[in-house]
């Protein structure tokens, strides 16, 4: 009880009248980002051989000239080909779906959104498990992250048209479309499953429904960090739009909104960046759903604030997930899917039980 | 809270001004060539029945929704060639439910206003910040700065979006049934607030639907009914009887209260059921100090042509007969009834099928009308009190009284009217026979 009112008073003090946006954005980004950079440094030096943290740092600060530990070249090759591309590649889907989950329970005014919700997920399932059935993902390179993201945007293209039939757009009906997209989806990756004819191929698409980042490399790194980066940049521009948006279309509009072109803009930006998200890691639960809501009963609904936290905090959620799959069953792997859900869920469940008589911060 | 009212030296522009809008959905008519001119300064209500257009055409006034046809000119600019965010500059707008806040606080909330004034990059400066707390200070909402607008009562959370909307510093305000919603200490404050903005120079437009509350406090009314105007004008003009009648399809009376000095609208029983039976029927009450108002409104809404005795100006009955359109016999109020005002009350009095004395006092001044009395045709005479109570005359009304042969002697006004409606069926019974 006292810990809940202790919650209740930082949030009442944060929130002040007398605290800037400014000052409570440098505030909790300095939190966050202190935790995202010691998450990151201890989770380079986990693994199935155990390195120094001084050695993680050295090798990380190498390149900028702080070379101040002597570090074997196994240890050099590990941190940088292994470990640290799959960290960044978490971090950046951490990111996106952070971003993309805040977006989207902005955009349709409902906490139970997810950065999937008008059919991306789904979308970019379809794509990846076509390309395992086909057997295309083992002849080039990346085919599996170009087929599940070509699926993941036309989805959402498939399901914004459905909901502009008419040219009278309606939050309710792309609402309505994602969800029979996603199960229309959903039915073909399972029709698939059964149809697959080896079990090597069956196993590969379970493994990538679920959702992992095992052997993700600096080209994972190079293909996602601009969209998501970008995306993500171009979300937090129109963050006041989306605080006015909450309010209702007249609202915004009447208070210079241009709903019209920013409600599109928005829903594109959160779309392109989850479908970034699915292409490199698989679809990963929880994340866009947790990290937001978390950050909210915290600092408040401003997505000014929100967004780019929701960025760092996604970022230091897949961190941290990613580092309990890779070393709780060693010399074995989890999902970090799995990880996300099984985590995630029971946290979530206890916030809001916990929240139950507190007022709700959405 | 400064708001910009200077005119142009070139000659008039009205604040707001909408010609000849058509809207139509699905091949009905929701706004029908309707125009609407709003003064700077002034406070236009809208008002009919639901569906009448009057949100429509809110929403089209603003923005929010473009007409098929017809124009809207914002300060003398058309909206066209507006920009949202111009728009937002110069007119702002409350809706009749504030919609739900999603954890923001009061400030938060009103610090949205900002949003047209302010560049993509930009974060609310001091200046915000103080156009912010004004705002509050004038909606009287400083105490829900830091509290959580969905935590908030109706008419509170109604208060904190009229201050949300004065954020935006704009010239017009536009409210679509702002009070609907509250209960009556709230609509008084909501609309108190607005009107001391309209005093600064603002012009408001606002859909009510309280008729009374319209008069009120607007300075113009627009009387809307199936997607066109019916009336406009001063509150006198528009709120007559007939007009509401022919928009709302509801009987009203409408009189000046002697309270606030506005205009009232008082609801009448809607059912005419009786009035085949006793309609033609010509009753004169001898009445007074309000002894004779439920009886006029009743026989009247009976169907019955009702005459008045003699009433002196001020007296409660003589109000009745104003709004009800009675034809009376207006005395001073306390003198003695002059001869003039006798041959007019006895005229009545033989013209009338039936004459009913109400249960009122008699003094020196009024025993002259008793005279008239004996010309009756079928005289009721109520005695709610007895007579001997209320002769202040020595005994010479009582006396008079005696040689009165009144058909009934009812108890009180209900008793009355149950016998009055008897006796006219009687009468037109006769008649038909």
């Amino acid at each position: 009880m006292s810990r809940v009112m202790a919650l209740g008073a930082i949030r009442t003090n944060w929130r002040s009248s007398n605290i800037s946006v400014v000052t409570r954005l440098a505030a909790a980004s300095a939190v966050l980002g202190v935790l995202l950079i010691v998450a990151m440094l201890a989770s380079l030096s986990m693994g199935p051989v155990s390195i120094p943290v001084t050695h993680v740092a050295s090798i990380v600060l190498e390149p900028i000239g702080l070379d101040f530990a002597t570090y074997s070249r196994t240890e050099e090759l590990v941190i940088e080909q292994l470990r640290l591309p799959r960290i960044i590649v978490g971090a950046l889907v951490g990111m996106a779906l952070g971003v993309a989950g805040a977006t989207m329970q902005g955009l349709f005014r409902n906490p139970m959104a997810d950065p999937g919700i008008i059919g991306v997920s789904a979308g970019g399932a379809l794509g990846a498990v076509i390309a395992i059935a086909l057997g295309i993902s083992g002849i080039f390179y990346q085919a599996l992250s170009a087929f599940a993201f070509l699926g993941a945007m036309g989805a959402a293209f498939l399901v914004y048209g459905i909901a502009t039939v008419g040219g009278r757009f309606n939050m309710a009906t792309l609402l309505l479309a994602g969800v029979a997209v996603s199960a229309f989806f959903g039915a073909i990756v399972s029709a698939i499953m059964i149809l697959v004819p080896s079990n090597e191929a069956l196993r590969e698409i379970l493994f990538w429904l679920t959702g992992g980042l095992d052997s993700r490399s600096w080209e994972h790194v190079r293909l996602a960090a601009p969209p998501i980066i970008g995306a993500s940049a171009i979300i937090f521009v129109m963050s006041r739009d989306l605080n006015l948006l909450m309010l209702g279309d007249d609202e915004a509009k009447s208070m210079g909104v241009r709903v019209g072109a920013i409600r599109p803009g928005l829903l594109a930006a959160a779309s392109l960046i989850t479908g970034v998200a699915v292409a490199v890691s698989g679809t990963i639960a929880f994340v866009g759903l947790v990290v937001p809501h978390m950050l909210r009963l915290v600092v408040g609904p401003d997505h000014r604030v929100l967004i780019p936290l929701s960025a760092v905090g996604g970022a230091l959620f897949m961190v941290i997930a990613d580092t309990i799959a890779r070393t709780v069953v060693q010399p074995a792997e989890f999902r970090v899917g799995i990880i996300t859900a099984f985590v995630g869920a029971p946290f979530f469940i206890f916030l809001l039980i916990r929240n139950k008589r507190h007022t709700t911060a959405f | 809270m400064d708001i910009m009212n200077e005119t142009k030296a070139d000659g008039y522009m009205p604040a707001l001004e909408a010609q000849g809008l058509v809207y139509e959905v699905q091949a009905k008519r929701l706004l029908d060539r309707v125009s609407l001119k709003a003064e700077r300064g002034s406070f236009v209500g809208l008002i009919g029945p639901n569906g009448a257009g009057k949100s429509t055409l809110l929403k089209s006034v603003s923005g929010l929704m473009r007409a098929q046809e017809g124009s809207v000119s914002l300060e003398g600019i058309d909206l066209t060639a507006t920009s949202t965010k111009q728009i937002a500059r110069t007119l702002a707008q409350v809706s009749q439910t504030p919609p739900y806040t999603y954890g923001f606080t009061g400030v938060e909330l009103v610090m949205m206003g900002r949003y047209p004034h302010m560049g993509r990059f930009q974060v609310e400066g001091a200046e915000d910040r103080r156009i912010a707390a004004d705002a509050m200070r004038q909606t009287e909402t400083e105490e829900f700065a830091d509290r959580l607008v969905e935590t908030l009562s109706g008419g509170e959370r109604q208060r904190v979006f009229v201050a949300g909307a004065l954020a935006q510093q704009p010239h017009v305000l536009l409210l679509d049934e702002p009070t609907s919603n509250l209960d009556i200490l709230h609509q008084l404050k909501v609309l108190d607030i607005v009107q001391g903005l309209v005093q600064q120079g603002m012009t408001a437009i606002a859909a009510i639907h309280d008729l009374s509350l319209a008069a009120r406090y607007c300075s113009t009314l627009v009387l809307m009914s199936g997607g066109r105007v019916l009336a406009e004008g001063a509150a006198e003009d528009v709120l007559t009887p007939s007009n509401i009648e022919a928009a709302f399809g509801v009987r009203t009376v409408v009189y000046r209260d002697p309270f606030t000095n506005t205009l009232s609208v008082s609801l009448l029983d809607q059912a005419t059921a009786t009035e085949s039976v006793a309609s033609g029927t010509r009753v004169h009450l001898v009445c007074g100090g309000g002894t004779g108002s439920r009886l006029m409104y009743e026989l009247q809404r009976a169907g019955m042509t009702v005459t008045a005795g003699p009433l002196g100006g001020g007296d409660t009955d003589r109000s009745a007969a104003d709004i009800l359109g009675i034809e009376y016999v207006p005395v001073t109020a306390f003198g003695p009834i002059e001869a003039e005002a006798r041959s007019q009350h006895l005229e009545l009095v033989e013209l009338a099928d039936i004459v009913v004395l109400c249960d009122v006092p008699f003094g020196p001044n009024n025993t002259a009308m008793l005279g008239a009395l004996s010309s009756a045709r079928r005289l009721v005479i109520i005695e709610g009190t007895p007579l001997m109570d209320r002769d202040f005359t020595g005994g010479s009304a009582l006396h008079f009284f005696e040689g009165l042969s009144p058909v009934a002697r009812p108890q009180g006004t209900d008793e009355a009217v149950a016998c009055v409606l008897g006796l006219a069926s009687e009468r037109t019974g006769e008649g038909q026979e």
